[in-house]
């Protein structure tokens, strides 16, 4: 037992304990951008429950709007179907672009701006959409510190090898195209 | 490891917390060997540095049970202290629902039990936690923060705090000031110290210099160092709590226009006493000159019980 043994053992333990501590945080990490992903869906399914009744609300006043009421009703079913987090960012951004269609088209009729009904829904989901916004500002920075933590040497070097993979943020991107075309929704 | 984000922060800030507090066993262990040092050079042995390592080692063991028996003891005062100052009555739901409700609403949020609510009569904009464990716990607001903030910014400012009592910080500095008086108590001794040693010596006159020489070290360690040492947590203590009211409300930009609103007015008169002020979420200690200017002393430079205000909110911006 030489040294140079002892030094490589104490090397090899060095690096062992650098590894464990690399995994923890980069595991931490992920486990925050997650919980942070669920604390958007809870404010996103407060708003799936308001949309029916903002349909039938709707349905009484805008009787020429049939496609459009669908249109939200299945963008609805497909985001409250959607499976991981990828797909859930891609069938919310689909689904509040028909929302803002909805309000949008709402204001040719003035009967249906004045039922009450309508203006409390209103005022509901606009107060939602401020907690949406808040929540997936904060999951974004979660998102932030996880890729930041994993590009970063040496975490860079074992992430590959415990199956860290950068992850993607909630990104505006459909929502943007369809605000700039208010009346067609692509299906 | 790289702050990049506010797990990050929260992780680096605790070692930090950690790594400062480890130095006040270190500072005691330091005090004793200088005290050993100038006893054995006192007398009339030979090896001195022999001598100094043996009796170091005998005053450092000798010194863990004393300091534990002082540690129950300040413990147990402070304890009474802080019990007279949070109050038995607080705030009740009826006597005001606003604040009762952001309290609760973040504590139901984080399973912590609802503390209890004061409010002091004073038109400036502040607010500290208090007590030792979040059973026991306080939160009290002035009259001028909970008119002149708006209620997100309460409810910043009361995550804030609750921060504080979720991280155990107020036992912490308690611990840091008992370690203080521990060290300053011992730095006295040593400088009061007077060793003999026979006056036909030739080496008298140099090691007189040394003694001195350890001396004056020892004032430094135990009237500065250790208390720059407890701010320096402190400082510390109040990112960590910034990071967590952000944890709790999920956003910094309401805490960070309380704190700016917070900053232009946070001075408690009735606050005197650093050990105090730095229970604060901003320093209620000073006052503004004639420009308008905060008076900042010389010693409020040195041991500032917050991080500057432009600190906080860039920290607070890189996370929210």
């Amino acid at each position: 037992m030489g040294i140079a043994a002892i030094v490589l053992v104490v090397v090899i333990v060095i690096v062992v304990i650098m590894a464990v501590g690399i995994y923890n945080s980069l595991a931490s990490l992920r486990v925050n951008r997650d919980q942070a992903f669920s604390d958007i869906d809870v404010q996103m399914k407060q708003r799936y429950d308001l949309v029916p009744n903002l349909v039938n609300t709707v349905k009484g006043y805008a009787t020429h709007e049939k496609e459009l009421l669908e249109n939200v009703t299945k963008a609805r079913s497909m985001a409250m179907g959607a499976g991981s987090i990828d797909e859930k960012v891609a069938a919310e951004n689909q689904f509040s672009s028909t929302l803002k269609t909805l309000f949008a088209v709402s204001e040719n009729y003035p009967d249906l701006k004045a039922n009450q009904n309508f203006l409390q829904l209103q005022s509901e989901l606009s107060d939602i959409e401020n907690k949406i916004s808040a929540a997936r500002r904060f999951f974004n920075n979660a998102t932030k510190e996880y890729n930041a933590s994993l590009v970063v040497f040496p975490n860079n070097i074992l992430a590959g090898m415990f199956g860290f993979k950068v992850a993607t943020y909630f990104d505006l991107g459909e929502e943007k195209e369809a605000v700039s075309k208010p009346v067609e929704v692509k299906f | 490891m790289k702050v990049v984000g506010l797990q990050t922060q929260i992780w680096d800030n605790n070692i930090k917390s950690v790594l400062l507090l480890i130095l006040f066993p270190i500072l005691i262990a330091i005090l004793i060997c200088m005290l050993a040092f100038i006893f054995v050079a006192g007398s009339n042995t030979k090896d001195v540095m022999g001598d100094t390592v043996t009796w170091s080692i005998i005053g450092i063991l000798f010194s863990v049970p004393l300091i534990l028996i002082w540690f129950l003891i300040a413990y147990a005062f402070n304890k009474g202290i802080i019990n007279l100052m949070t109050g038995a009555k607080g705030v009740t739901r009826t006597e005001n629902p606003t604040i009762y409700n952001i309290v609760e609403n973040l504590c139901i949020s984080r399973g912590l039990p609802v503390p209890s609510i004061q409010i002091i009569e004073d038109n400036s904009m502040n607010a500290f936690a208090s007590g030792l464990t979040p059973q026991s716990a306080s939160i009290t607001f002035t009259r001028g923060l909970l008119n002149r903030l708006t209620p997100e910014e309460i409810e910043a400012v009361t995550g804030h705090e609750l921060t504080h009592i979720m991280n155990q910080d107020i036992k912490l500095m308690v611990v840091s000031i008992i370690f203080v008086g521990i060290i300053q108590t011992i730095a006295d001794f040593i400088l009061r110290v007077r060793v003999g040693r026979s006056s036909n010596d030739r080496n008298s006159g140099d090691l007189g210099l040394v003694i001195l020489l350890v001396k004056v070290v020892a004032f430094i360690i135990g009237f500065f160092f250790s208390i720059a040492i407890q701010f320096a947590i402190s400082r510390k203590r109040e990112f960590l709590a910034d990071a967590g009211s952000v944890e709790l409300t999920k956003t910094s930009a309401n805490l960070i226009s309380a704190l700016k609103k917070i900053d232009s007015d946070p001075f408690v008169e009735a606050v005197q006493n650093r050990n105090i002020a730095q229970m604060f979420i901003d320093n209620p200690l000073g006052g503004v000159d004639e420009n308008g200017e905060r008076k900042i002393g010389f010693f409020d430079k040195l041991f500032m019980t917050h991080p500057p205000m432009d600190e906080r909110i860039k920290a607070l911006e890189m996370i929210g």
